[in-house]
């Protein structure tokens, strides 16, 4: 199931990434299809990514970026890596405009298959466009960011069930310090709607950790498997290098052959974790 | 091509609204001996079994194994313009590649719909659980101990001890404990091979209890911090059965 859910993630950040259904694509340098664990509880959806966020293809990556990672790891004691961040809208408005609510809905649909997959307990909709687009897509009447901030809903988006957590955009919260005071008290109550879910320490299982028999411990395996995870993205990320270098000695007339040879290996390398990772 | 008649068109009408409490997409089996669907709701907690032998229909026809994909509100909205006296047939038009729902009454109505290209495939398996507590209660019963613990909190912790059949609930707000002990009227049966103690959402275990409309009766199925089984009997040798996904330290 881990593999499929990789796959599938993999294959809508590379729809995302040739993207041209709307007019933004014009003016992108790369789309932000979003990144985090596959297995995340907790999911955060921004508005559209900023000027760092295009030059670098990730989501929250500048001042914002900084602000979101602080209050993940003070106040929810988690790793960036745990949670899964995305946007709405996967392509840089030119200027930092809002996005438009056409834009929204065109790109609307790679967020859906994305929260379909990663089906996570709780997401945080940070600014108004992420809250206003997940209670539409709930059937809830949005009345408002400042009346709904920080209140836990229960939505059921597409037929799963989830708890929804508005607050303000951490961008917004750099340029107003009573905004950040605010957008900190809603992140306790995520702290709080997360030990809910796992009351006491207590996690809900998935029923198809049961299909191989229930007797073992299947968050063991989940352990693993995001082991196994951690070290395919490193493996993949060391093969990208080494291609570009191949690609660079070859311009410069250099010996490839060195960079081959890693490259092989590499790939040999991911082709048998990847089977690890299939068979767990 | 498949064709069956359904006999009794408001039963139809609460097993399809038994599926549509977790999934909104299913695909279905049809075999020349049965009509089944086996599939997990989108945050993969729970899974729902359906199976209907052909005896459960008054005609049935089947040529091969055939599994289509449906929208069940597109299922929905057709079954329900039937009414209790009409005669109801479902099968797949070979011709024209779509679902087909005629309602015999006063008038013969036809209702042709697309099937789904990229609902996931039938669920081969189900969960491989050694349940070691069975009981057999009141539907009724049974909903009311889930109606009961939702009023303290979102989970329930249901146990079976040699002489009792417990749903525990503790919140903030204070506690519900119902009992059934083997005497009782709600608790029809009681096998414990061993005792059995685990904690579920209580979100889910309320949809599911809805299939109490299907059943007087309802088995139950625990085992130490596992996944709970729920099977309902529909009238005429089918099932219908829900699993739900423990919550674990």
């Amino acid at each position: 199931m881990g593999s499929d859910k990789i796959e599938v993630l993999d294959s809508i950040a590379s729809e995302i990434r040739v993207c041209r259904r709307c007019s933004l694509w014009e003016k992108r340098k790369n789309a932000v299809p979003g990144e985090g664990s596959i297995d995340a509880q907790i999911m955060f959806i921004g508005e559209a990514p900023g000027a760092n966020e295009d030059i670098q293809g990730r989501p929250f990556v500048g001042a914002a970026g900084k602000l979101l990672d602080k209050l993940i790891n003070d106040v929810l004691r988690l790793e960036r890596g745990e949670v899964y961040i995305t946007n709405v809208v996967k392509c840089r408005p030119p200027g930092n405009r809002d996005p438009t609510s056409i834009e929204i809905q065109t790109c609307a649909s790679y967020l859906e298959r994305q929260i379909r997959v990663i089906s996570p307990r709780i997401i945080v909709a940070l600014g108004r466009h992420s809250t206003k687009y997940l209670f539409e897509a709930s059937n809830m009447h949005y009345s408002g960011l400042s009346r709904v901030r920080g209140k836990t809903f229960n939505l059921n988006f597409m037929g799963l069930q989830v708890k929804v957590i508005p607050t303000y955009h951490p961008a917004a919260a750099l340029y107003n310090p009573r905004l950040k005071d605010y957008l900190e008290k809603d992140f306790l109550n995520v702290k709080i709607a997360v030990r809910r879910e796992n009351t006491s320490g207590f996690k809900q299982m998935r029923i198809n950790q049961f299909f191989n028999g229930g007797r073992g411990n299947p968050l063991k395996s989940n352990a693993e498997k995001r082991k196994i995870y951690r070290r395919l993205k490193g493996i993949r990320s060391r093969i990208k290098a080494a291609t570009r270098k191949a690609e660079r000695f070859y311009l410069e007339g250099g010996d490839v052959s060195v960079k081959e040879r890693e490259i092989k290996k590499l790939t040999k390398l991911k082709r048998k974790m990847r089977e690890k990772f299939r068979n767990l | 091509m498949f064709s069956f008649m359904v006999d009794d068109v408001n039963l139809l009408k609460r097993v399809i609204d038994s599926l549509h409490i977790l999934v909104d997409e299913v695909s279905l089996k049809i075999t020349d001996e049965s009509v089944s669907t086996r599939c997990m709701d989108l945050s993969k907690v729970a899974l729902v079994e359906l199976y209907m032998p052909r005896e459960m229909f008054v005609k049935y026809e089947c040529d091969k194994e055939h599994i289509v994909g449906l929208n069940i509100l597109d299922l929905k909205s057709r079954v329900k313009r039937a009414s209790a006296n009409d005669e109801l047939t479902i099968s797949y038009n070979d011709e024209l590649k779509m679902m087909e729902i005629i309602i015999q009454g006063a008038s013969k109505r036809i209702f042709r719909f697309r099937t789904l290209t990229t609902v996931e495939g039938y669920l081969e398996r189900v969960p491989k659980v050694q349940f070691t507590a069975k009981a057999k209660l009141l539907s009724e019963t049974f909903t009311n101990m889930v109606l009961d613990s939702e009023i303290v909190s979102e989970e329930l912790i249901l146990k079976a001890t040699e002489k009792k059949f417990i749903a525990e609930a503790k919140g903030e707000s204070g506690e519900t404990i119902v009992e059934l002990e083997k005497e009782s009227e709600g608790l029809l049966e009681l096998n414990v091979q061993e005792e059995a103690t685990s904690r579920y959402k209580i979100d889910m275990l309320k949809n599911m209890v809805k299939g109490a409309k299907i059943s007087e009766t309802v088995d139950v199925y625990i085992s130490n911090n596992l996944p709970l089984k729920i099977e309902y009997v529909i009238p005429g040798g089918g099932k219908l059965a829900y699993y739900l996904a423990p919550i674990t330290a």
